[in-house]
């Protein structure tokens, strides 16, 4: 190690010495937060003795049979209950984001439910099995998911959560990897169980938690349970509104396609200095680095064969919304056509700073390259119809997916970690797809191309 | 988290007494704030204590999740909003806008370095971890941990002495 190290190791040290800083962390300190849970669990169960048996209970169903639930983080029970007569499977589970949070969960299941009887539960349910779909609400700042006690910051004020009696499930069942189709950007949407005779389905980000604004039923044939919160659908329609509020208005896709178009325009004149100042730095500057820092990144991009593609002529621009809650910054994919043997290209922009000024528009992120990007997948042929299976998944919330200016189903597969979309009749020639994930900070994108038919 | 052993409370105790202070002074080194690393190291322990999970190494989960908690004080559906709100003022991450309030040359270059050198200069040399190591760590590939630690040396030893990026050049970085 060099003296320079040794200089900086010492200094660090130094810096960070605890010796005048607030008192040391102890063992007492940390007890007593468990405590607390401890005792916030025996309250809600009513009955200390029968609420510590839960929490050991959950342990050893994880032990048995655990696996991690990535919405959460959490290790999540998986083991199959009881199977009974009647039992259902999940077919299909669709979350529809609304302005101000969730407002809709549709669960369809393959057979009519073993019961339809609906009540209202002060607390999450705890004490073992019931013959009934039980729901409550939450208070944001300590929201309960099987073991696990979550907070959720404003302005949400709480979570709508609904419980399903476990051996109403045909035995075997896991209803995590059922299909979950997300709409319109709710905020998340956590399943876990069976947890004390139940799975758990907890609605995440709801503004209003009154119990008056929940409405659960089940439809007469006993296959769809409709969770309603707030005013009903018809405010929002079914339909995804790419442009439309909340997601993105058209001034913001125009505003961000000029940008890149602008920031293009700079990279073919070779003027770096100007196209480093249409870019934020995110995630690896600070917002006061000089263009001169932020050069080596451009250069870092220009040196990607794929990238210098969409210098070419002949690209198509599309503007799409990433995932958003209430606001969705805009995704510019440039799509450089087949030519000749190279492949059709695609990269994907993220651009930031609609909301206040139009005037400070700037790029937000630069699109991914190399192993970090999708560019594994571009140039494959495909059919209409097939699925592209695609690696990775959100971290928080969920993903949406285009081709060219439609939005398609995108499938988040957990437990693969990959995401999957398949490709729409009626396209032809190359396509564009741009992928957007969730992340607890800014959402992510990346685009690939493919060709749709034969040569 | 798939594998490993409940943590009992052998393991927080040995946690406190070993690791503690080392894991605070990283996240301290990486936020700037030392109360704020003490609490995100705290709710860090309480988090992977409290609700049972199972690892295989305390000491290193708790690290990254309180370098995690330090690095955003944002998350979920605030996180963006605020973050949008950030971006015409051109403020892309509010930690590094966030006071670096230790004093001394040292701590100034410190504090200016992006926090992605910064986060790599902590592990490196307060919990002694090999470019591999740090790479594994914060999930990105090696050659980014080198570029960012060549920088932030760079930084530092001009910071400190004043001399050029071809004299660090010279330096090995251990990977």
């Amino acid at each position: 190690m060099s003296d320079l190290d040794h200089e900086i190791r010492r200094g660090l040290e130094r810096l960070t010495d605890p010796a005048g800083a607030s008192g040391p962390l102890t063992f007492d300190r940390v007890a007593a937060r468990r405590r607390q849970r401890r005792i916030r669990r025996a309250a809600l169960a009513a009955l200390p003795a029968i609420a510590l048996l839960a929490i050991v209970a959950g342990v050893m169903t994880r032990d048995a049979g655990g696996r991690v639930d990535i919405a959460t983080g959490e290790d999540t029970d998986v083991s199959s209950p009881s199977g009974t007569d009647g039992a259902v499977t999940v077919q299909r589970t669709e979350v529809l984001g609304g302005d101000g949070g969730t407002a809709r969960v549709v669960m369809e299941f393959d057979g009519p439910l073993p019961g339809r009887e609906i009540r209202y539960s002060d607390d999450v349910p705890a004490g073992g099995a019931g013959d009934a779909i039980l729901y409550t609400i939450q208070d944001a700042g300590s929201v309960q998911v099987c073991d696990s006690v979550h907070s959720f910051p404003p302005p949400a004020e709480g979570t709508v959560d609904f419980f399903i009696p476990a051996d109403w499930f045909a035995d075997g069942v896991d209803t995590h990897t059922s299909p979950l189709e997300t709409i319109a950007n709710p905020a998340k949407f956590v399943s876990c169980g069976p947890h004390d005779g139940y799975f758990q389905y907890s609605t995440w980000g709801p503004v209003s938690v009154d119990r008056s604004d929940v409405a659960i039923a089940v439809d007469p044939d006993g296959r769809r349970l409709t969770v309603q919160i707030g005013p009903p659908p018809t405010q929002f329609g079914d339909e995804v509104i790419p442009f439309g509020s909340p997601t993105l208005d058209q001034a913001g896709a125009d505003a961000a396609q000029s940008v890149v178009t602008a920031f293009l325009a700079d990279l073919r004149d070779g003027d770096l200095t100007s196209a480093a100042q249409r870019w934020s730095g995110y995630p690896e500057l600070g917002p006061d680095a000089p263009p001169a820092e932020r050069i080596p990144y451009i250069e870092e991009l220009l040196s990607d064969p794929a990238f210098t593609r969409i210098l070419g002529a002949g690209t198509e621009i599309v503007v799409t919304p990433s995932w958003g809650f209430s606001t969705a910054a805009p995704v510019v994919t440039v799509l450089a056509p087949r030519h000749g043997d190279d492949p059709p290209v695609a990269v994907a922009f993220l651009v930031g700073g609609l909301e206040q000024d139009p005037e400070t528009v700037w790029i937000h992120r630069l699109p991914a390259t190399g192993d970090g990007s999708m560019q594994g997948l571009a140039g494959s042929r495909v059919e209409p119809g097939q699925e592209i299976v695609i690696p990775g998944v959100p971290i928080e919330g969920g993903a949406r997916a285009f081709v060219g200016r439609d939005e398609i189903p995108v499938a988040v597969d957990l437990e693969n970690s990959t995401m999957a979309i398949t490709v729409p009749e009626g396209v032809d020639g190359d396509i564009a797809v741009t992928i957007s994930t969730a992340t607890p900070e800014l959402p992510g994108a990346d685009a690939f191309a493919v060709t749709v038919g034969s040569p | 988290l798939q594998v490993g052993l409940h943590v009992t409370d052998d393991d927080i105790r040995r946690f406190l007494d070993e690791d503690r202070d080392r894991v605070v002074r990283v996240v301290t080194a990486v936020c700037g704030d030392r109360q704020r690393a003490e609490d995100a190291v705290q709710e860090a322990l309480v988090d992977v204590w409290a609700k049972g999970r199972r690892v295989d190494d305390v000491a290193r989960w708790v690290t990254t999740a309180a370098v995690n908690r330090a690095r955003s004080r944002w998350r979920s559906l605030s996180a963006e909003r605020r973050a949008f709100q950030r971006l015409a003022a051109r403020t892309p991450d509010a930690l590094d806008e966030a006071p670096f309030p230790f004093d001394g040359r040292l701590a100034e270059a410190l504090g200016a370095l992006p926090r992605a050198q910064r986060e790599v200069v902590a592990l490196h040399y307060l919990l002694d971890l090999s470019v591999v190591d740090i790479g594994a760590f914060l999930g990105v590939a090696d050659g980014t941990v080198k570029t960012h630690l060549h920088r932030a040396r760079s930084t530092l030893r001009a910071a400190l002495h004043g001399s050029t990026a071809a004299e660090e050049d010279a330096s090995d970085v251990r990977s």
